[in-house]
C-alpha cells in the first residue's frame, strides 16, 4: 500500500469521527435545555413580582393608602418589567372596609385597576345584591367606588367582577371575607407577563387584617 | 510520477477532511452559550436567598450597595465577577467592560412598614 494510499483511508477515517462527533452532539436538546433554563429564570421573576404585590399590602397595612401603594408599585413594576423587554398587563381589584359592627351598615370600598394595554370597554360589579355599571375605562387607570353592606354574624360574600375589552371578556368571584368587629383590606390581581420566550398568568387573593398585626 | 500522484492523494485527504469539518462545523450551527443563563440563574438565587434569610431589605432601605456586595460575595462564585445597582425608576448602567455580561433584576416593594419600591439590578461578567 503507498503512502498516498494510506493518506486517503486516514483521510476516511478522521471524517468518520468528525461525524460521529458532531451528530453524537445533539443540538436540538442542547437548545432546549437553555430555553427551558431561561424560562425557569422568567417564572422566578415572575413569582418574585407575585410576592412582591402581596408584600406591597403587608408593608401598608397600618397606612391609610394601600390603594395607592399597589397602584405605584404595579405602575413600577410594569415599568422594570418593559425595560427587559417583557409586557406585564392584568388588572386588580382592592376591597377595604371597617370594623364591622352588629347589624349596622358598613361602607366596603373598592378601587379598580386596569393594567391591561387597552380599554376595558364595560365593567359590572355585583355585590350585596347591588350592582354598579361602569364603561370606558382607559388603560394605566384606577377608580374607586363604594357598596354598603350589615351583617349579623361573620360571613363570606361576594364580589362579582366582570368586564369587557375589545378582545376578552373575563367574570371572577371574588371573596370577601367578613368578621365582626374587624377591618379587613382584600386584593385580588389577574397579572400577566409576556415575552418573546414566554406568556405566565396567575390569578390571585390576598387578605390583611388593618385592626390588628395578625395576617390572613 | 509516483511522487506526484501521492501528492495528489494527499491533497484529496486534506481537501476531503476540510470540507466535511466546514460543513459540519460551521458558525450557522453554532452551540449555543450557556455561561451567562448560568449566571443569571445563580445571580437571582444568591439574592433570593439573602432575602429568605432577612439579609437583603436593611441594605435596601439604607441603599447600601458595598454592604449588599459584601453579602453576595459569599453567594457567588469567587471567578464571577459582579456589580449591584439599587434603583426605582431610570436605573444607571455601570461602565463594565466584557464581552459576556449579563444581568438580573430583583424587586423589592419595602420592608416592614416602609412602603419602597426598589429595583436590584446584579451585573454578573
Amino acid at each position: 500500500m503507498g503512502k498516498g494510499q494510506i493518506f486517503i483511508i486516514i483521510s476516511v477515517i478522521t471524517i468518520v469521527v468528525i461525524v460521529l462527533i458532531r451528530t453524537s452532539l445533539n443540538l436540538t436538546n442542547i437548545l432546549e435545555n437553555k430555553r427551558f433554563l431561561e424560562l425557569g429564570l422568567e417564572r422566578v421573576e415572575f413569582k418574585n413580582l407575585r410576592s412582591e404585590l402581596s408584600r406591597t399590602m403587608q408593608v401598608s397595612y397600618n397606612m391609610t393608602n394601600i390603594s395607592e401603594n399597589i397602584n405605584n408599585f404595579m405602575g413600577f413594576a410594569k415599568d422594570s418589567f418593559s425595560s427587559r423587554a417583557t409586557i406585564l398587563t392584568g388588572v386588580g381589584l382592592l376591597a377595604s372596609f371597617p370594623q364591622v359592627n352588629q347589624g349596622q351598615n358598613t361602607r366596603l370600598n373598592v378601587t379598580f385597576m386596569n393594567y391591561m394595554d387597552e380599554d376595558i370597554t364595560s365593567l359590572n360589579l355585583t355585590f350585596n345584591n347591588s350592582q354598579q355599571n361602569f364603561t370606558s375605562i382607559g388603560k394605566s387607570s384606577a377608580f374607586t367606588t363604594s357598596f354598603v353592606f350589615a351583617t349579623q354574624s361573620s360571613l363570606n360574600f361576594s364580589l362579582l367582577m366582570n368586564f369587557t375589552t375589545p378582545t376578552t371578556n373575563s367574570t371572577e368571584n371574588i371573596t370577601i371575607p367578613v368578621e365582626l368587629s374587624t377591618s379587613k383590606f382584600v386584593g385580588f390581581f389577574d397579572i400577566k407577563i409576556s415575552s418573546s420566550r414566554l406568556e405566565h398568568r396567575d390569578k390571585f387573593t390576598k387578605t390583611i387584617i388593618l385592626n390588628s398585626t395578625r395576617r390572613v | 510520477m509516483k511522487g506526484m500522484l501521492q501528492s495528489l492523494e494527499a491533497v484529496i485527504a486534506i481537501l476531503a477532511i476540510l470540507t466535511v469539518f466546514i460543513t459540519f462545523y460551521s458558525g450557522r450551527d453554532a452551540i449555543p452559550e450557556f455561561d451567562t443563563v448560568n449566571w443569571k440563574a445563580r445571580g437571582f438565587d444568591a439574592l433570593k436567598a439573602l432575602d429568605d434569610s432577612n439579609r437583603l431589605r436593611d441594605v435596601i432601605i439604607t441603599d447600601d450597595t458595598s454592604a449588599l456586595k459584601g453579602r453576595l460575595s459569599s453567594l457567588l462564585p469567587s471567578q464571577l465577577n459582579y456589580d449591584v445597582v439599587i434603583c426605582e425608576k431610570n436605573c444607571g448602567k455601570p461602565d463594565i467592560q466584557s464581552d459576556k455580561l449579563t444581568s438580573v433584576v430583583y424587586l423589592v416593594s419595602g420592608d416592614l412598614d416602609n412602603y419602597l419600591p426598589r429595583q436590584i439590578i446584579l451585573y454578573l461578567w
